[in-house]
C-alpha cells in the first residue's frame, strides 16, 4: 500500500478498498489474525493532521504494542492483529503533532534517525518537490530526550537514506555501521533495528544488516508480522493521517495484506514470461 | 526408472507455483562441506562443462532450446558474458537439466563476503519430469569432487519454499549458512 492515500488515484484506491472490505469480512472482521501485528509506517505529522493522527490512534490505542516487544508477546486468539506504530526519519514535528496524543493514550512508538541529517532539513529531499523538503528533522538533543522516554524506542534508518540495494556491499556497510555507532553514542542505548530509507533492500543488504547487528529490520512490503517471531525482514504498511478512517481501520484490521500477494503473484508471472 | 508425464508434472508445477507465492519470501544460503557417500550419479547421468557458448553442440543447443525456451536460451549469452561456467545435464543424451557456476570475485552482489577462489552455484533446472530423483545434488557433488579445488569453498542459495530441496542439500553435504530475502527481488521499492 506504499504511497496509497497519497498518490494513488481515486478509482484504484476505491478498487483497492473494494477489495479489502472483502478480505475483511472474510477473516471475520480481522479477527482471525490474533497472532498477527500490523505494523504502521508514518513519516511526518503536519501541524493541520495533528487531530487526524490522534483519532486514527485512538481507534488501535487498546491494541498497540512496542516492536521489540513482539517477539515475546503471546497470541491473541479470536483477535483484531496487534499494532506497532514506527516513524521514518525522526521530524522535529512529531514532537508538536504526534507525541502528546502518544502519551495520553499510552501507546508505544518507534523512531528512526537518518543520523547524517540530524538537526537539518532532509538532504535527499532537497530539490524534489516533496511536501516534507522543507520540514526539519529531530536535533541531537531533543533525539537525547526522546531516547530517555520508555515508550519511544530509537532506530536506524540509514545514514544518508540511499536506495541500499543500490550500492556495493561496502557502500551498505558504511551506512549502516555509521549510522549505529552514531545512534548509539547519541542515545547511550544498542540499536538493533533499521528501518530500510526507501523501503529498498535486497539479500546483500540484508546479509549486510544481520553482520552489523540488526535483528529487525522494516521493510514498506505490506505484509503482517507474526507475534512470537519477530525477528528478520519485518513488513509495514505505508500510512498518512488525512487516509479515509475506513482504510485506516481495514489496514489495522490486516485487510490490505492481500497487496503483498498479488504484487508477488504479479512478479512470478512476469518472472513466468521472461519480462 | 521411469519419468512422471501428463496431469502429474502440470499438478506439480501449479502446487509449486502457488508454494512460492504464499510462502515466506526468503532464501537459504548453504555451503558445501562434506560430500554424501550416499548420493550416487544414476546410471546413464552425463555432465558437460561449457565456458563459452561457441563450445555447446548445435544438437545440445536445439535441445536447450526446447527444454527452457529460445527467449530464455538468449539469456545465457550474457550469463557466458559476466564469466560464468554452464553444466549440461543429460541422460542418454537427451538434456535433462543444467547448473551454472559462477567465480565469487566476478559477482557483484552475493548475501555474504565471497573470498576470490570462491564458487557459487545458481540458476539450477531439472526438467519437471526428472524431479525427484536427486539428480541435482548428484551431479553438483561430482562436480565439485571432480572439477573443483580442494581449498576453496561452494556456495548455494535455496528458496525457503523448496522444503524438500533444502533437505536434499543438507543430506548431500551442505551446511546451512542463513536466510535472507532473494539478490535480485525486483519490487517497485527493492529496485534501484
Amino acid at each position: 500500500m506504499l504511497k496509497l492515500y497519497a498518490k494513488k488515484g481515486l478509482l484504484v484506491r476505491l478498487s483497492y478498498l473494494a477489495i479489502s472490505l472483502v478480505v475483511w469480512a472474510g477473516t471475520l472482521g480481522g479477527r482471525l489474525f490474533g497472532s498477527r501485528a500490523v505494523v504502521l509506517c508514518y513519516h511526518g505529522i503536519r501541524d493541520r493532521k495533528a487531530d487526524l493522527f490522534r483519532r486514527q490512534m485512538k481507534a488501535v490505542s487498546q491494541r498497540v504494542v512496542q516492536l521489540e516487544e513482539l517477539g515475546d508477546c503471546s497470541p491473541r486468539g479470536f483477535a483484531k492483529p496487534s499494532v506497532v506504530i514506527t516513524f521514518d526519519d525522526a521530524f522535529e514535528n512529531l514532537l508538536t503533532n504526534a507525541m502528546q496524543a502518544l502519551e495520553q493514550l499510552r501507546i508505544p512508538a518507534s523512531v528512526y534517525v537518518v543520523t547524517d541529517c540530524v538537526g537539518e532539513m532532509p538532504g535527499w529531499l532537497q530539490g524534489s518537490g516533496h511536501r516534507d523538503e522543507n520540514e526539519y528533522l529531530m536535533s541531537e538533543k531533543q533525539l537525547r530526550v526522546l531516547a530517555a522516554n520508555p515508550m519511544v524506542s530509537i532506530g536506524s534508518h540509514s545514514h544518508t537514506h540511499p536506495r541500499l540495494a543500490c550500492l556495493d556491499r561496502d557502500g551498505i556497510q558504511d551506512e549502516l555501521t555509521l549510522s549505529r555507532n552514531a545512534l548509539e553514542k547519541m542515545t547511550g542505548q544498542g540499536v538493533k533495528v533499521l528501518a530500510y530509507p526507501h523501503g529498498s533492500y535486497n539479500g546483500m543488504v540484508s546479509g549486510v544488516a544481520q553482520m552489523c547487528g540488526f535483528s529487525q529490520r522494516l521493510t514498506l512490503d505490506e505484509r503482517m508480522v507474526h507475534v512470537g517471531c519477530a525477528d528478520g525482514e519485518i513488513g509495514r504498511f505505508s500510512m498518512e493521517p488525512d487516509a479515509w478512517m475506513i482504510e485506516f481501520r481495514l489496514t489495522t484490521d490486516g485487510a490490505y495484506s492481500w497487496l503483498y500477494y498479488f504484487r508477488r503473484m504479479i512478479r512470478s508471472c512476469e518472472k513466468l514470461l521472461g519480462k | 526408472m521411469l519419468m512422471e508425464s501428463g496431469p502429474n508434472v502440470v499438478f506439480k508445477t501449479i502446487k509449486m507455483r502457488l508454494k512460492r507465492i504464499f510462502a515466506k519470501e526468503a532464501h537459504i544460503v548453504l555451503r558445501y562441506e562434506q560430500g554424501n557417500a550416499g548420493i550416487r550419479l544414476m546410471s546413464g547421468v552425463a555432465y558437460k562443462e561449457y565456458a563459452h557458448l561457441s563450445d555447446i553442440p548445435v544438437e545440445d543447443i536445439r535441445q536447450i532450446g526446447e527444454t527452457i525456451g529460445d527467449q530464455q536460451a538468449e539469456k545465457m549469452f550474457h550469463l557466458f558474458e559476466q564469466g560464468a561456467t554452464f553444466w549440461l545435464i543429460d541422460i542418454e543424451k537427451k538434456v535433462v537439466g543444467y547448473w551454472w557456476s559462477i567465480p565469487g570475485k566476478l559477482l557483484k552482489q552475493w548475501y555474504i563476503p565471497l573470498e576470490d577462489g570462491d564458487v557459487v552455484f545458481y540458476s539450477a533446472m531439472v526438467l519437471p519430469e526428472w524431479r525427484g530423483h536427486s539428480i541435482s545434488p548428484a551431479v553438483l557433488i561430482q562436480i565439485i569432487e571432480k572439477k573443483m579445488p580442494k581449498n576453496i569453498s561452494v556456495y548455494l542459495d535455496v528458496e525457503t519454499w523448496n522444503e524438500s530441496a533444502i533437505k536434499a542439500w543438507l543430506k548431500a553435504g551442505f551446511v546451512q549458512l542463513g536466510a535472507y530475502p532473494a539478490i535480485d527481488r525486483t519490487s517497485s521499492a527493492g529496485s534501484c
